[in-house]
């Protein structure tokens, strides 16, 4: 330990001999900038000791270079003119590391993203360019100290926001890991949009009965603490030590005594829109969401109740108190928090041209209710406008999906589960007259295109061409469109239609992110940092997103990526602790005015004045992003990695000899 | 002119696969077909919106037409549809289905006739004289005998061809050169 | 493995209006060693035009009869035409496999004092050729060898599709007859759309004369792209197109006057047999041919 130490002393001490390093990134760089003369001018500038250059420097044959020299050229200070930062910095680092030198004694010059790709056509001043960016890193290089990464511990629990499909699995598997977890869920039950689905493609399983034995596990797993008919009220803390602060609505019920009778619901006055059955039905103001919830619990909708307290005297365990009227709330820290608060249903009422007034034109997800067993209708398709069965029914794809006036993306399930609903029909009424108007069918999934190639063979009529408008005829619909290949217009005289909405992202999902502090795109769904190779991983290093609340996708990978987001947060906390960068700002006591200056201006709130009479910067907190460090009136705080006389001897390097 | 689909020929696809078109709600409007078909660009024959007619029952669209006598059955569409949909015998089917209500054109009736009373597609007589310019041997097939033309006679007349090809007793060549085939 | 002996199905246009390429045919298989015999009281196969057009039984009914007169001479059959060869085999197949069909069939052919068996084969000339006698046999048997005499092979449609059914050639990528055409010397030329249909069957000749002439018209276009010096095929009803539809196209004012020779006929002439016999009928004269890579008149 001692050797290690004073071997750094002895580093920052004498004067620096810097390895320049310059990559050709195949063509990606070399195509465009003059890898030689970039070379030759390397050997001219100050402290520089050596300078090479290679093909592809991240290749082990261009990290084992690096090592070579700095074991036998004595190379003290590595400067890497290559691709991105965020490509490559880790290797190098680690390379630097294995050769005992500190691997924050190392400088990544961007010359592929920054200099060669954008002006690639431009090769002359591509190169002039370059050779000044490498200058300007190695000027900072000579400059640069070492720093220690820093431990954190980290919590091994893990908050996960929406028990729909993806939530379960993510906490299934991270309880069977032996992590605690938290289950949040907004509604009185878990289970998500796939409870209200009566059959899953391609292999038309019925939904619920694939879905409640995992709901039940759930419940009965003893490491998941579920709490529902709640939502997340305040996130604060870091990555290994959130602090969650999550709002429990008040439900007037005691869940300890409630066993689910639902002898409340019957005595129950009030009569309220049925939101699980997409409002087709009425619910009472008390009620238990669904046949197979989890937990099987009453609920009271304060909003709706009119306090007569009729269930109150029913309950035959007492479990009812409608004099309880404030929300509670509960806090509690986790290592890490996974988002799984899934999707919306585009609202058909912004197309206009499509009439969704009209009580015989639905969404597939009113569909998907009537076709259940224990939906509004007992599992009979019935026109909601007479009750009468609908013989011809047209389904209209891409509603709000492709729509640059809507939605612009393809919301990537509705063309097989229209396929879906259309075998279904025709299985179970073959002489449905059943029509799909659509732009394209993708059925790209396993399974899928013989799902489709079914469908075809029961006699489902695919017509490729778009709907203009619906219009009411008596009793009956007229879908006018268009069709492609008959090059004519035509039009279906429906007694139903149903229209495949898009998939949106959920209502409070913008909200959401604002308190974990992690973006969402311009479609409104949560943003993955890589979307190859990090689909479940935000900017914010402790959260994860899975399941539709990251895009439209349908339940198998859903549930893929619930898994991945619990293998990830479980590799996160499996040793309790995790490394971090020591790029945070350290202020020097002796110079703190404690004028707080600092304070008011840190976006992370990672400076405090404590109670000791001290300004504290909380490491886990601090982004390193200088702003404190610049606004000090004395000078007293110091970015780590980013000090001002590192950032001044780049600023020089640019400008020196231009008057 | 609009269509409304609604009023169409629902039982057609049944028809249709009864008679030969057994495959035709596999195909799911590629293209294929037409694409490689030596006839669509020069005549009406458009395969891929006929199968498509079928499918949606518009019997009025296909049946009562030329169009699907324009087939030359080359099998280039049955070969390359990627579902095995077999337009080429949808044709067939439609063609069948055609004769039922009396549509055949006449180049059809006459090669019918000439098999059915000459026991060939084509004239006897000339074929003799040809043969003999060449020094080919006697002639041993179904045209050289009463008897066999016998055969073939009353094999025909077993059948629902006879009456749909307009088979008369008292049929003669017009005369040497048959349209078909010369 | 084909045997030796076939049984001879002529069709209609061979014997009754190409006589020389049925002396083409039967002369020169006994000169390979391949013997063939008449199939007494053959009729017209049928093609897909007539009867598979309006009726299926009675087309069926009329090609099982024509396969029981192999079925009697115990010997597999010899298609020398695309159509034939296309629609006695797809009868077989279908006889062969479906019962119901087979019984129907029978039940007619019954009242002609015939019954369908299934014992039998079907081949075209061009499988017995290549697949059975062989290129090289060919190749020893001429006499005069046609070396750098360009030749645009036209295979036709029912030689090749549907080709699980037929099973004779590759459907896309063809080699037989082009290997046979080079046995007697010749370059066989590339062409685009080679592939493509003569335009003459299911009907279209006699339907629509102008469609007719308008895809043949086409079709010697791309073959014009590599300048042949004659076109070779195996289908006399393909052969009957380009030799009669070029007349048609000439009368119409258009330039197209190759020579067309059935394969047997080359083959005939380059064994030394002679023209009258062989290579004497055709609209689309073929003299000039003759006797500039024959040397004879």
């Amino acid at each position: 330990m001692a050797k290690t130490q004073s071997k750094k002393k002895k580093q920052s001490d004498e004067v620096p001999r810097i390895g320049v390093y310059v990559c050709h990134c195949g063509t990606n760089i070399a195509g465009s900038v003059n890898i030689g003369e970039v070379v030759e001018f390397s050997k001219n500038i100050k402290n520089v000791s050596v300078v090479r250059e290679h093909m592809y420097l991240c290749s082990e044959q261009g990290q084992n270079m690096i090592k070579e020299d700095i074991k036998k050229e004595g190379v003290t200070r590595v400067v890497a003119a290559c691709c991105s930062p965020r490509t490559h910095e880790e290797i190098f680092r680690k390379t630097l590391n294995s050769g005992n030198l500190n691997k924050y004694l190392y400088e990544q010059v961007n010359i592929r993203d920054q200099c060669s790709w954008p002006h690639f056509k431009d090769k002359d001043n591509a190169t002039n360019k370059a050779k000044q960016l490498v200058k300007s890193g190695i000027y900072r290089a000579s400059e640069l100290e070492p720093l220690q990464d820093r431990k954190l511990s980290v919590l091994k629990s893990c908050l996960v926001i929406g028990g729909g499909i993806s939530g379960i699995n993510a906490a299934l598997d991270l309880a069977r890991s032996g992590y605690h977890v938290y289950l949040v869920e907004r509604n009185p039950s878990i289970g998500g949009k796939m409870a209200q689905l009566d059959k899953t493609f391609p292999t038309n399983d019925c939904s619920a009965c694939i879905l409640a034995p995992m709901m039940v596990e759930v419940s009965n797993t003893p490491n998941i603490e579920l709490i529902i008919y709640s939502e997340i009220e305040n996130v604060s803390g870091h990555i290994g030590k959130y602090h969650i602060v999550v709002r429990k609505k008040q439900t007037s019920v005691d869940w300890e005594k409630c066993n689910g009778c639902g002898d409340c619901s019957i005595v129950c006055p009030v009569k309220v829109d049925n939101e699980f059955n997409c409002n087709m039905d009425k619910r009472k103001a008390v009620y238990i969401q669904f046949q197979q919830a989890i937990p099987m619990k009453a609920v009271v909708d304060k909003k709706k109740c009119v306090k007569c307290k009729l269930c109150e005297k029913r309950c035959q365990v007492g479990a009812i108190d409608i004099s309880k009227n404030e929300d509670e709330f509960v806090e509690f820290d986790v290592g890490s928090i996974i988002v799984t608060t899934g999707y919306d249903l585009f609202d058909p009422n912004k197309k206009a041209e499509y009439d969704y007034d009209h009580p015989n034109v639905i969404t597939s997800l009113e569909l998907e209710r009537m076709m259940c067993a224990s939906g509004p209708t007992k599992g009979e398709i019935l026109r909601p406008s007479d009750g009468r069965k609908p013989h011809t029914i047209s389904f209209i794809q891409c509603v709000g999906s492709r729509d640059e006036k809507t939605n612009d993306y393809c919301s990537r399930i509705c063309c097989t589960y229209s396929i879906k609903h259309a075998r279904l029909l025709k299985e179970k009424y073959p002489d449905m007259d059943i029509y799909i108007h659509y732009i394209d069918l993708r059925c790209f999934g396993k399974g899928y295109e013989e799902y489709y190639r079914i469908a075809r063979e029961k006699g489902v009529k695919f017509i490729r061409g778009r709907i203009s408008q619906i219009d009411s005829i008596g009793d009956r619909l007229e879908v006018s469109g268009d069709d492609d290949t008959l090059g004519e217009q035509i039009s279906v005289i429906a007694d139903l239609v149903v229209l495949a909405v898009a998939m949106e992202s959920s209502k409070g999902a913008k909200k959401l992110a604002n308190l974990l502090n992690i973006s969402t795109d311009k479609t409104g769904f949560f943003k993955e940092i890589h979307p190859k190779l990090k689909p479940v991983s935000t900017d914010s290093d402790g959260i994860f997103i899975a399941g539709a609340c990251q895009g439209p996708k349908e339940i198998p990978d859903a549930v893929s990526q619930g898994k991945a987001a619990a293998s990830a947060a479980s590799s996160l906390m499996s040793k309790g602790e995790i490394e971090i960068e020591p790029l945070f700002a350290q202020i020097t006591e002796d110079l703190c005015a404690k004028c707080r200056t600092c304070e008011s201006l840190c976006t992370y709130k990672a400076i405090k004045y404590t109670d000791e009479d001290k300004m504290e910067v909380d490491i886990a907190l601090c982004k390193g992003c200088g702003v404190c460090s610049a606004a000090c009136p004395s000078g007293a705080i110091k970015a780590n990695h980013f000090t001002n006389k590192q950032v001044r001897m780049q600023i020089l390097a640019l400008t020196e000899g231009i008057h | 002119m609009k269509i409304i689909l609604n009023n169409t020929n629902k039982d057609l696809v049944d028809k249709v696969i009864e008679n030969g078109g057994k495959r035709v709600t596999e195909c799911f409007q590629c293209g294929m077909c037409a694409s490689g078909c030596p006839v669509a660009s020069d005549t009406d024959h458009k395969i891929k919106r006929t199968m498509h007619q079928v499918l949606l029952g518009l019997d009025e669209q296909i049946l009562d037409k030329k169009a699907i006598w324009l087939c030359t059955t080359c099998f280039m569409c049955l070969e390359r549809c990627p579902q095995n949909a077999g337009p080429t015998d949808v044709v067939i089917a439609l063609r069948r289905m055609s004769a039922e209500k009396g549509i055949i054109p006449e180049a059809q009736i006459e090669v019918a006739n000439n098999i059915y009373h000459l026991g060939h597609a084509v004239t006897v007589k000339k074929g003799i004289s040809l043969r003999e310019k060449v020094d080919a041997p006697p002639l041993t097939t179904a045209g050289s005998d009463k008897k066999y033309i016998d055969e073939i006679q009353k094999i025909v007349d077993s059948t629902h061809a006879v009456k749909l090809l307009k088979i008369r007793k008292e049929w003669k060549p017009k005369g040497d050169d048959v349209i078909a085939c010369d | 493995m084909p045997a030796t002996d076939y049984a001879f199905y002529p069709g209609c246009i061979i014997p009754l209006r190409y006589p020389d390429i049925e002396n083409s045919i039967r002369e020169t298989m006994k000169l390979l060693g391949a013997n063939v015999y008449d199939m007494v009281g053959a009729g017209c196969c049928p093609p897909g035009g007539a009867f598979w057009s309006v009726e299926e039984i009675s087309g069926l009914t009329q090609s099982a009869r024509n396969i029981t007169i192999a079925e009697s001479m115990n010997k597999d059959i010899m298609a020398v035409c695309n159509g034939c060869f296309c629609y006695l085999k797809n009868s077989n197949h279908i006889l062969k496999s479906d019962q119901e069909k087979r019984e129907r069939v029978n039940t007619i052919l019954n009242k002609v004092g015939r019954k369908y068996q299934g014992t039998v084969s079907v081949y075209h000339i061009v499988e017995i050729l290549h697949d059975y006698i062989g290129v090289e046999k060919i190749q020893n048997s001429t006499k005069i060898k046609l070396d750098g005499v360009k030749a645009a092979v036209h295979y036709g449609c029912h030689l090749l599709r549907p080709s699980d059914h037929l099973m004779a050639e590759n459907p896309e990528k063809p080699h037989k007859l082009d290997a046979l055409v080079e046995a007697l010397g010749m370059e066989s030329v590339y062409y685009p759309k080679k592939l493509s249909c003569c335009g003459a069957g299911g009907g279209m000749r006699g339907n629509n004369p102008d469609v007719t002439l308008k895809i043949l018209e086409k079709k010697l276009l791309n073959i014009k792209y590599s300048d042949p010096d004659c076109i070779v095929t195996a289908c006399p009803f393909c052969f009957l197109q380009f030799d009669l539809g070029q007349k048609g196209l000439r009368d119409k004012g258009e330039d197209f006057c190759i020579p067309v020779f059935y394969y047997n006929q080359l083959l005939g002439l380059s064994m030394g047999l002679p023209k009258k016999r062989v290579a004497s009928i055709s609209e689309t004269p073929r003299d000039g041919f003759i006797k500039r890579f024959y040397g004879v008149d």
